[in-house]
């Protein structure tokens, strides 16, 4: 057989075989881009979110109203926050907090990825290590966090590997999930064409684990930044959750709640604007009302 | 028997050999009977040759062209088939097309995993993309194609990377009489330039007398008829006489049903 390099590549149909006709079905779709949660007859993405966060504003100061001091409103957190923008440790807290965030989620998100495409993709594996990682899931979370403490020092890096670990059987588990999800046929297809396993992996599995890969990632960010402000709680002399429980042991509401808003801010953006929007983009070839 | 799966690998010579092959599944219920896919199957595809497979539904048509493309090797008897390396085409009845992948993207995918380089692969794919009419989709998704399109986006990247083994089942199943006629062509065509060994499974006779140069009734399981069909253009007056004498051949392996 000749090497593809010496194929002259002709075009070998009759002429005015089948380009004479034009295709018979819908017309070429060309890829569209992702329309951000709009949907025919149903309000503009944007006007929905407005409306969505506006009635959560009117039930947090409903909420607020009814329980008195234990739960500050908005209008008397907006004050309190602006009162802990000037004493500086707003935002110091808010760069530790993050640093240690984003350092557990790169570690928790990629052992998770690994652990979750192996296991996923081996019937063995599966069955071998199935049962690790709902064992992982069911662990308390204070159990990890007070063995990481003992074992490496109460530190940054104890709290950051105590995250990475307490996400990583659920982050893994739904990964897995989402390997095994795929299509054998089309893997069959893709080794039968000549592709190696590598390949096939890069190729055809990741992209169709793609959704539930990403599922994992926002619930894995989500799950990380909670346990992240507990991890504080326990262990650390400052960021978010040591403020919150500072505020909180001087009874002051409106303080601790202030001291959670600019990382509730942060973890929302990055989740909508980063997360959702590669998300998006990698969906762009399913059907508009699948994605 | 030969245990299963025993396969003699061909050296270079890129024919196919069924040699007394029979493949059961096991039943999807506990306490079903065990289905019987191929009985003692037996024929050959010489090298560069093609062969048609007609039959009914559940007649192991499908089971063949799996065996033969080396995904099932759950079966009994000899198997010989090209070896590792071979460059293989194989369109599916449910065209697997990868649905993140553009129709070019698709073509180009195949070839590329048949050691194309990328500037050539895409040259290839856009050029056998207008030789089956697929031009003005092919920056299109699969999900916004028509069957008929999707199953000619299928066969070309099949027949795109000039496989020395051709495995096609049910190609024109999606397309209508005048379109499967030209494809019919274009297939022969691309076959002979690779010197393709062809195997493909339909139920129409016409196309089998217009592909393969020898038809293979199966039915049950069992080869009940092989017919000497030839290559005849689509539309001669040879394909009526061929498919006609093949009508009979498949009519005298049928069992008559008594009243």
């Amino acid at each position: 057989m000749s090497s593809p390099e010496q194929v002259p590549f002709p075009v070998t149909s009759p002429p005015g075989a089948l380009m004479a006709r034009p295709p018979a079905a819908r017309p070429p779709a060309a890829p569209r881009p992702a329309a951000a949660g709009t949907r025919r007859g149903v309000p503009g993405g944007l006007t929905v979110t407005a409306l969505s966060l506006l009635t959560l504003l009117g039930a947090w100061q409903l909420a607020g109203t009814v329980s008195g001091s234990a739960f500050p409103p908005p209008a008397a957190t907006a004050r309190a926050l602006a009162a802990a923008s000037g004493d500086g440790y707003l935002w110091t807290d808010l760069a530790h907090t993050l640093a240690r965030l984003v350092l557990a989620f790169i570690l928790g998100f990629a052992a998770s990825a690994v652990v979750g495409i192996l296991v996923g993709r081996s019937g063995l594996a599966y069955r071998f290590f199935g049962m690790w990682l709902t064992i992982g899931a069911s662990t308390p979370a204070l159990l990890v966090v007070v063995a990481c403490y003992l074992a490496i020092g109460i530190s940054d890096w104890a709290a950051v590997l105590a995250v990475a670990v307490i996400v990583i059987p659920g982050t893994a588990a739904a990964i897995c999930d989402g390997v095994r999800a795929t299509d054998p046929g089309l893997s069959e297809m893709a080794r039968l064409y000549g592709a190696s396993p590598g390949s096939v992996l890069r190729q055809v599995v990741l992209p169709q684990a793609a959704p539930w890969i990403f599922t994992a990632a926002r619930s894995c960010w989500s799950l990380t930044w909670r346990i992240m402000v507990f991890v504080e709680v326990i262990g650390r002399p400052d960021g978010v959750g040591y403020r919150i429980q500072y505020w909180f042991q001087l009874a002051d509401m409106p303080r601790a709640i202030a001291s959670a808003v600019p990382l509730i801010a942060v973890v929302v953006l990055v989740d909508v604007a980063v997360l959702r929007t590669i998300e998006r983009r990698i969906a762009r070839w399913r059907p508009t009302e699948l994605r | 028997m030969a245990p299963h799966g025993a396969a003699v690998m061909a050296p270079a010579q890129g024919g196919l050999r069924f040699a007394g092959v029979g493949r059961v599944f096991a039943p999807e219920v506990p306490g079903a009977a065990a289905v019987v896919a191929l009985d003692g199957v037996s024929f050959e595809v010489a090298a560069g040759s093609r062969t048609a497979i007609v039959g009914p539904s559940g007649a192991g048509k499908s089971s063949l062209l799996h065996i033969a493309a080396g995904l099932d090797t759950g079966y009994t008897g000899t198997v010989v088939r090209p070896g590792p390396g071979t460059v293989v085409g194989y369109a599916f009845q449910d065209h697997r097309l990868l649905p993140w992948l553009t129709v070019t993207g698709n073509l180009t995918f195949a070839l590329r995993a048949a050691g194309w380089p990328r500037p050539a692969a895409t040259d290839r794919a856009l050029a056998v993309l207008a030789s089956v009419g697929l031009s003005p989709v092919a920056a299109a998704y699969p999900a916004t194609l028509s069957g008929g399109m999707r199953q000619r986006a299928a066969l070309a990247r099949a027949f795109a990377a000039r496989p020395a083994l051709l495995l096609l089942d049910e190609p024109f199943a999606a397309v209508d009489e005048e379109q499967a006629d030209e494809l019919c062509g274009l297939l022969s065509t691309e076959a002979d330039a690779a010197g393709a060994t062809v195997l493909v499974v339909t139920h129409r006779i016409r196309e089998a007398c217009q592909l393969a140069d020898r038809t293979v009734v199966v039915r049950a399981g069992r080869v009940v008829a092989e017919v000497e069909t030839g290559r005849h253009q689509p539309g001669s007056a040879g394909v009526d006489q061929v498919a006609a004498r093949l009508r009979r051949a498949v009519a005298a392996a049928t069992p008559r049903r008594s009243r």
